[in-house]
């Protein structure tokens, strides 16, 4: 079966509030299953909204279908439990918590936390248990909050700008991770770096003002440069600095 | 309600006195009876307080825990300079309203440098201080017992049972003052001002107002004409009364002020007129024969005022934040609308909030 | 020198009760970011409550030690039931809404709970029985007399903080609070319903301040409806100054503003005690919002 036609996540005519305004205007996205699905756009668009209106971390309304269940109206813990892993933008350890501590809040009841896979991928965090995740670097940091999401075994990861204010040498190694676990899950994610969404992305979604304006296979990003480029002029830019 | 209605109203109630109307429990006796026009002018004097509050907390979202620091002050500032000092009546009422000034100066531009709970916590711990301070009888302030105002330096006419219509009339004039005064500036500029810090603090400092100043000139205005209330409040009572410092005094104003509406002056009003009355009248009608006879269960809670306030208050907090006056307006609307067919374009500030505020009410709340 | 071990003794057990009361206000405040004006009300009811169990023993010859601990257990289930009733039934229905509602709804709740006592036994004062070795067998330390009510008062400080800290420290309700309290939007998006741990503290600072409540009629061989009010206030105080969340905080505070009032009080003016330590509270709020034990927002 095309994947395509039995997407893990559909969302249609998503609303999103931040206080009094009007954040997301109606966005529709598709994020096919075991695939890559990179969001671009400009700062500010409402990348970040969405992923937060998808787990109910913001006022929203709409359709938010995930593995064919309707959850737009359920609260986060539930849409977690569903098999959501969630790697927000700042990392957000807790930093008064331990390494060791900050993994074992992320285990969910009855399920089976993967710390073989986790540590596995970064040997970085297994000699560092004991120590509080704020006294880590940012790089390290941002492992952690990847561990926490890849601990449990979920069918759809929602990651937010993995490498900001990351370093070359660090990007690189998030980015093998990335890669690795695209072969397992789905992944939506939001990368502002282009050539790191360009090796990483099977579909791309643009975002406008609050409502996505191109939705289709990442071929489109190197057919359609033009276009692409005309929504994200200032991303362009920073990624032919970063290339 | 048009101005033609409002005078009249107004006027109505200035020939209370000489109305022989009956109170009908409401009230302890006829309309006109003295004990009718001291409950009722208490209830003026308090709905004055309620409105300058509803300033600070209604219309700019400053939750004060001290408001009834300045109103005890503008009380006992008076009472205690006529009775310590040789000065005469109107010196001493404007001393008393000079020195609420000076303490709402010092007190507001340290505790509006704080974030918005804190700044509750900072007004909390200033009227602490002064309730302490009366505790303990600094500068002969009383303790327990207050102070009473020497009768003899008052005016001839606001002294005796006989000129208790002077008094009421007095209270009268407070509110009616205090209302109008709030009402003014609730349509000026420097009200949307205040209605827009309320509503997002960020945006109208983005705006490019200057929040502090605007916050300090409604809580100077606030906290001064609670002063004058206090002056008042004092000739009516005959004395400074320890509990307008209490913590249970200033929360007694955020209670009414959810009751009535907050963000609303005539809400403000109404919340306070009712729950005066019913502090003031509940324990007297419950303590009748009647209730009396009632079982403990029934006839505790009736007869303990605050309680039933209580209740009350948490209720319209859960089911009705838009209190008596919310109730008023939906209701209004609704006949409006029945009468002129669907709504037309002209959206009032309730509107417009209600506008915004609808995808809150559409998300899930279990 | 008597004095001042006295004075260092006393400070410290009001300061335990302060504690009892503003431990439970700063993992409230800290995880549910509610300022709570009910657990005052708590603390009264629950003073209420013990007398109503120990009211019977003679006044000379005071209760037994387990009608003693009974009535500290009564105490303890009527704050802990109290709150877990609040959080369930006022507060979960507003936690979509403001803050200021949330207070709101606690500050009604006080009111109406004073005025429910007020209205059942009177606004006068209640004589509790006390047995006479909490109150009237003293120990020597220095020339000073210390009553052993002060030494049941501390320790019973000092438990509960080594209990509370292992709670936060050893389980995952522990660990659940410090990362609530920390970022709360981040436990929800890893799968965690934060409410239960919002029912589990509310209920746990009910239960505190019932203790603490029924400690201090004891202490003062009397129950009012007033003395929730007091007792808030210095909890208010105790958790601005400990730092908001912060566990530690809370009890170096409750040290400091016990001491600083007994002192005070003795040594310069009565009343002064109390006025410096509102002025304290007003200064750490503009100078050092986050209190003593707030490295931002820390709880231990």
């Amino acid at each position: 079966m095309n994947p395509d036609h039995d997407p893990l996540l559909e969302v249609t005519d998503l609303h999103a509030y931040l206080g009094d305004s009007h954040i997301l205007q109606g966005v529709r996205l598709t994020v096919p299953r075991h695939r890559v699905t990179v969001l671009l756009g400009r700062n500010g668009v409402g990348k970040t909204t969405t992923m937060r209106a998808v787990l109910g971390l913001v006022r929203r309304t709409g359709r938010v279908v995930f593995a064919g269940d309707e959850i737009g109206q359920e609260e986060t813990h539930d849409i977690v439990r569903r098999g959501i892993g969630y790697v927000p933008e700042d990392r957000d350890v807790f930093h008064g918590l331990t390494v060791g501590e900050n993994l074992r809040i992320a285990e969910r009841r009855g399920g089976r936390p993967r710390y073989d896979l986790v540590y596995e991928l970064f040997p970085e965090l297994k000699n560092r248990t004991k120590h509080l995740a704020g006294t880590l670097s940012g790089g390290q940091q941002q492992m952690l909050s990847l561990a926490r999401g890849l601990l449990n075994d979920n069918d759809l990861l929602l990651i937010d700008e993995p490498t900001k204010g990351l370093a070359p040498v660090v990007v690189r190694e998030v980015v093998d991770v990335l890669e690795r676990t695209a072969g397992q899950t789905t992944v939506l994610m939001v990368e502002q770096n282009l050539a790191v969404a360009r090796r990483l992305a099977d579909h791309i979604a643009v975002m406008v003002d609050g409502a996505i304006v191109l939705n289709g296979p990442a071929t489109r990003l190197a057919d359609d440069d033009e276009t692409v480029r005309a929504y994200l002029s200032v991303e362009s830019a920073i990624s032919g600095a970063g290339s | 309600m048009t101005p033609l209605v409002l005078v009249g109203v107004v006027a109505l109630l200035a020939c209370a006195p000489f109305l022989a109307v009956p109170g009908l429990g409401v009230l302890p006796d006829t309309v006109g009876g003295i004990g009718s026009l001291q409950v009722l002018g208490t209830a003026y004097v308090i709905a004055a307080l309620a409105i300058t509050y509803d300033l600070l907390m209604g219309y700019t979202g400053l939750v004060s825990f001290g408001h009834g620091m300045f109103f005890a002050l503008g009380s006992y500032g008076f009472v205690m300079l006529l009775a310590f000092t040789p000065v005469g009546f109107w010196t001493a009422a404007a001393s008393a309203v000079g020195i609420t000034v000076v303490a709402a100066v010092i007190v507001n531009a340290v505790a509006l440098r704080a974030s918005l709970i804190a700044y509750s916590m900072v007004t909390l711990a200033a009227a602490q201080l002064m309730a302490i301070a009366i505790g303990q009888n600094y500068l002969g302030s009383g303790g327990a017992d207050g102070v009473t105002i020497p009768f003899e330096k008052l005016p001839a006419a606001l002294v005796g049972i006989v000129n208790t219509k002077h008094v009421y009339w007095l209270a009268l004039a407070l509110l009616v003052g205090t209302f109008a005064l709030a009402r003014w500036l609730t349509t000026t500029r420097i009200g949307h001002v205040w209605r827009a810090i309320r509503e997002n603090e960020l945006r109208a400092e983005v705006m490019g107002f200057t929040v502090y100043t605007y916050k300090l000139v409604v809580a100077l205005i606030a906290s001064t004409l609670a002063g004058v209330a206090g002056v008042v409040y004092a000739i009516l009572l005959g004395a400074a009364d320890p509990g307008e410092t209490s913590l249970s005094f200033s929360i007694g104003l955020v209670i009414m002020l959810i009751l009535g509406g907050r963000g609303r002056v005539w809400g403000a009003l109404l919340g306070a007129v009712v729950y005066t009355l019913l502090q003031q009248r509940l324990p007297a009608i419950t303590s009748s024969a009647g209730v009396a006879a009632l079982p403990d269960v029934v006839r505790v809670p009736l007869a303990q005022p605050q309680l039933l306030l209580g209740v009350v208050f948490i209720l319209f907090v859960l089911f009705l934040p838009g209190g008596l006056a919310g109730v008023v307006d939906n209701g209004v609307r609704a006949v409006r609308r029945r009468r002129s067919g669907p709504p037309t374009g002209v959206a009032a500030d309730g509107e417009l909030a209600a506008a915004v505020s609808v995808p809150a009410s559409a998300e899930p709340t279990r | 020198m008597s004095n001042v071990i006295l004075m260092i003794f006393t400070g410290l057990s009001v300061g335990a009760v302060y504690f009892l009361l503003g431990s439970g206000l700063a993992l409230i405040f800290g995880l549910m970011r509610v300022l709570t004006f009910a657990h005052g009300a708590y603390l009264t009811a629950c003073a209420y409550a013990g007398w109503f169990v120990l009211r019977h023993s003679s006044l000379a010859a005071g209760p037994s030690v387990g009608t003693l601990l009974f009535a500290l257990l009564v105490g303890v289930v009527v704050g802990g039931a109290l709150a877990f009733l609040t959080e369930r039934v006022l507060l979960r229905a507003l936690y979509q809404r403001d803050h200021l509602d949330q207070l709101l709804v606690t500050a009604g709740l006080g009111f109406s709970l004073v005025a429910l006592l007020n209205g059942i036994w009177g606004p006068d004062s209640r004589a509790v029985p006390t047995p006479p070795w909490f109150t009237r067998t003293t120990t020597e330390i220095f020339g000073a007399h210390i009553a052993r009510g002060d030494f049941v008062l501390i320790g019973v400080a000092v438990l509960l903080l080594i209990a509370l800290e292992a709670f936060l420290k050893h389980t995952r309700h522990g660990l659940v609070v410090r990362a609530g309290v920390e970022n709360r939007e981040m436990v929800r998006a890893l799968g965690i319903d934060v409410r239960h741990s919002f029912t589990l503290i509310f209920t746990v600072g009910g239960a505190v301040a019932g203790l603490g409540g029924v400690l201090a009629a004891l202490y003062a061989n009397a129950v009012n409806t007033t003395i929730g009010d007091t007792y808030l206030l210095y909890a208010f105080i105790v958790l601005v100054v400990g730092g908001l969340g912060s566990l530690r905080g809370a009890a170096i505070a409750a040290l400091a503003v016990g001491l600083l009032q007994q002192f005070t009080n003795f040594y310069v003016n009565p009343g002064l005690g109390e006025i410096l330590s509102f002025i304290l509270m007003g200064a750490m709020l503009l100078l050092r919002p986050e209190g003593v034990g707030g490295k931002k927002i820390r709880l231990i």
